[in-house]
């Protein structure tokens, strides 16, 4: 049961994670890779405000950052004219330094105050399981609280400007619209919602870490992917629900799969590199297969 | 309305590929003009569109639209008075988005506030009014999306995109070539209508020699980035296209080359 949760809990965290991912990689068709570096940057942050005795500031703290790591590599790629993978990981690249400097030089740092403690606070002599659902129902507060922020986005004019920058750029700016700037808001919402991922599950695991960050990109399409794959390709508000609902469903399996011994806690990020491999190439193959079946019928 | 003075454009300049596409090119466009422009490959039509869309940067001269310099501004700035279509129907519309909001984004021409909805019900009423007047069914196909539709289709919703906030120029790069004929009079009759009823000064290139002499009230002909000749008024109205590619001859010195000018020229005579 508490396992259950536990992958329920971390579902909703990282939930955040594929909502950043999905605004960079489905609605602005370029992957951003500056995410592995954000975050790490929002769970830096968070940890060292956190410490020093405010949570919740943290979080806000992480989005902010997570935000300007965003604008910068959006400035790299449209004033700079830097290709967008190259932008992210020079962002990526060197936040790592950036992130360790925020934690004072050290990899590691212990985080004694969190939310999700000053929630336990609220009720005294709680038990464990019902320390598991507070976590749970907090976890799914701030996600829900995020995700319905984001859908309201997409429903407005800007939202409607980001999903044209990434549909055909240059109808874009024959409308009148500034395509670099918009862009660069993209970019740094994107990843605000991965700082704030990041920052999330600092605080669900009570430590921040340099390295966590590794990888997450791909743990972060593996969940947009996996929520398409239960949903299907439709509207934005139903993409940002089924990346959410990716999320939990990926966390899941994953928890079974690991429950029953299956492979180990480490191999998350080959699993999210091999279902993202998958997933792109498969459609393909098949497309491929098709052609050379017609091609030998009509031989026959 | 627009003025062009002394417009010069290079490509790869200062290399040796250097290509000197508009040559000190000088145009004056009333209020109300509908040009046709015409001229072989590589005359600089395309090239003096892109000038005056900011896409293209020009080394020298100036673009002045309704009295203000325009030459500076960046090419969004410059859409919001701009319409343009291209002979690419993929070009002009988000493929991915539905018709109603690629209507809202154009509508919008960056008068709108970010955070206000991009979908209100006058809008629909609006979008839906004028494209019925198409008659092409779309005022019933607003959640569709684009990419769905045909290249005629897509084409004459890009022309109301291009138009729905009322620019003061429109621009229209051939942008019925890549239709097929039927379809492309269709587009064509929708063009004139809207023109017409909105008293757009147009500018319209096109290798049709026989619709560039009988579409709008001018025409003008371009060779090495500058005008060769400009027939309006009477002087046009008696144009035959044998005297127009005599004419063009005989100013420039060479034969007009572009195979498809001719082709649809024999075409013409033939009728």
């Amino acid at each position: 049961m508490i396992q259950f949760l536990g992958a329920c809990q971390m579902g909703f965290v990282y939930a955040l994670l594929a909502l950043g991912v999905y605004l960079t990689f489905r609605i602005l068709n370029t992957p951003d890779l500056t995410a592995d570096g954000s975050f790490t940057l929002g769970m830096a942050v968070c940890g060292v405000v956190s410490v020093a005795g405010q949570p919740l500031l943290g979080l806000l703290a992480a989005a902010v950052c997570g935000m300007l790591a965003g604008v910068l590599t959006g400035l790299m790629q449209t004033k700079g004219k830097i290709h967008p993978i190259l932008a992210g990981i020079l962002t990526m690249s060197g936040l790592y330094s950036v992130n360790m400097f925020i934690m004072g030089g050290t990899p590691n740092l212990a985080i004694s105050k969190t939310l999700f403690k000053q929630a336990y606070a609220l009720f005294p002599e709680i038990t464990k399981l019902q320390r598991n659902l507070v976590t749970l129902g907090l976890a799914f507060l701030v996600c829900a609280l995020l995700t319905g922020l984001l859908c309201w986005l997409f429903k407005t004019h800007i939202g409607l400007c980001i999903r044209a920058v990434g549909n055909n750029e240059d109808m874009v700016r024959a409308s009148s619209i500034n395509s670099d700037r918009v862009k660069i808001l993209a970019l740094g919402i994107a990843n605000a919602y991965v700082a704030m991922a990041g920052a999330m599950s600092a605080q669900l695991q009570g430590f921040a870490d340099v390295g966590a960050g590794i990888g997450m990109v791909v743990v972060g399409i593996a969940s947009v992917i996996i929520g398409e794959l239960l949903f299907g390709r439709r509207s934005v508000t139903l993409g940002l629900l089924s990346a959410v609902v990716g999320s939990v469903a990926y966390r899941l399996v994953y928890a079974l799969a690991f429950s029953m011994s299956a492979f180990p806690a480490y191999a998350l990020k080959l699993v999210s590199a091999l279902i993202v491999v998958f997933a792109l190439c498969v459609p393909v193959a098949l497309r491929g297969l098709r052609r050379r079946m017609r091609k030998g019928a009509s031989h026959a | 309305m627009l003025e062009i003075h002394n417009l010069h454009c290079y490509f790869a300049k200062g290399t040796v590929n250097e290509f000197h596409a508009l040559r000190g090119l000088c145009l004056s466009v009333a209020d109300g003009d509908f040009l046709t422009v015409v001229g072989s490959n590589g005359a600089g039509k395309s090239t003096l569109f892109n000038a005056i869309c900011g896409t293209a940067e020009t080394d020298d001269g100036s673009i002045v639209l309704d009295g203000q310099s325009i030459t500076d501004w960046p090419e969004h700035k410059r859409a919001r008075v701009i319409g343009r279509l291209f002979q690419d129907p993929m070009k002009g519309t988000a493929p991915d988005m539905t018709i109603e909001e690629n209507l809202a984004l154009a509508n919008a021409r960056g008068s709108r506030s970010a955070l206000s909805r991009a979908i209100r019900a006058a809008d629909r009423a609006l979008f839906r009014d004028e494209l019925a007047a198409y008659h092409m069914g779309l005022e019933n196909r607003m959640k569709t999306k684009v990419g769905l539709l045909s290249g005629g289709q897509r084409q004459a919703m890009t022309l109301l995109m291009a138009t729905i906030a009322k620019p003061k120029l429109l621009l229209l790069d051939e942008h019925t070539a890549a239709l097929d004929p039927a379809t492309a009079q269709t587009v064509m009759d929708i063009t004139q209508a809207i023109v017409k009823e909105r008293r757009l000064s147009t500018l319209m290139i096109t290798h049709n020699l026989n619709q560039a002499l009988t579409t709008g009230n001018r025409t003008i002909m371009m060779n090495q980035g500058q005008v060769l000749l400009d027939v309006s008024g009477s002087e046009r109205s008696h144009m035959t296209i044998e005297k127009l590619l005599a004419l063009y001859t005989q100013k420039s010195g060479e034969q007009f080359a572009a195979d498809r000018a001719l082709f649809s020229a024999a075409k013409a005579a033939e009728c």
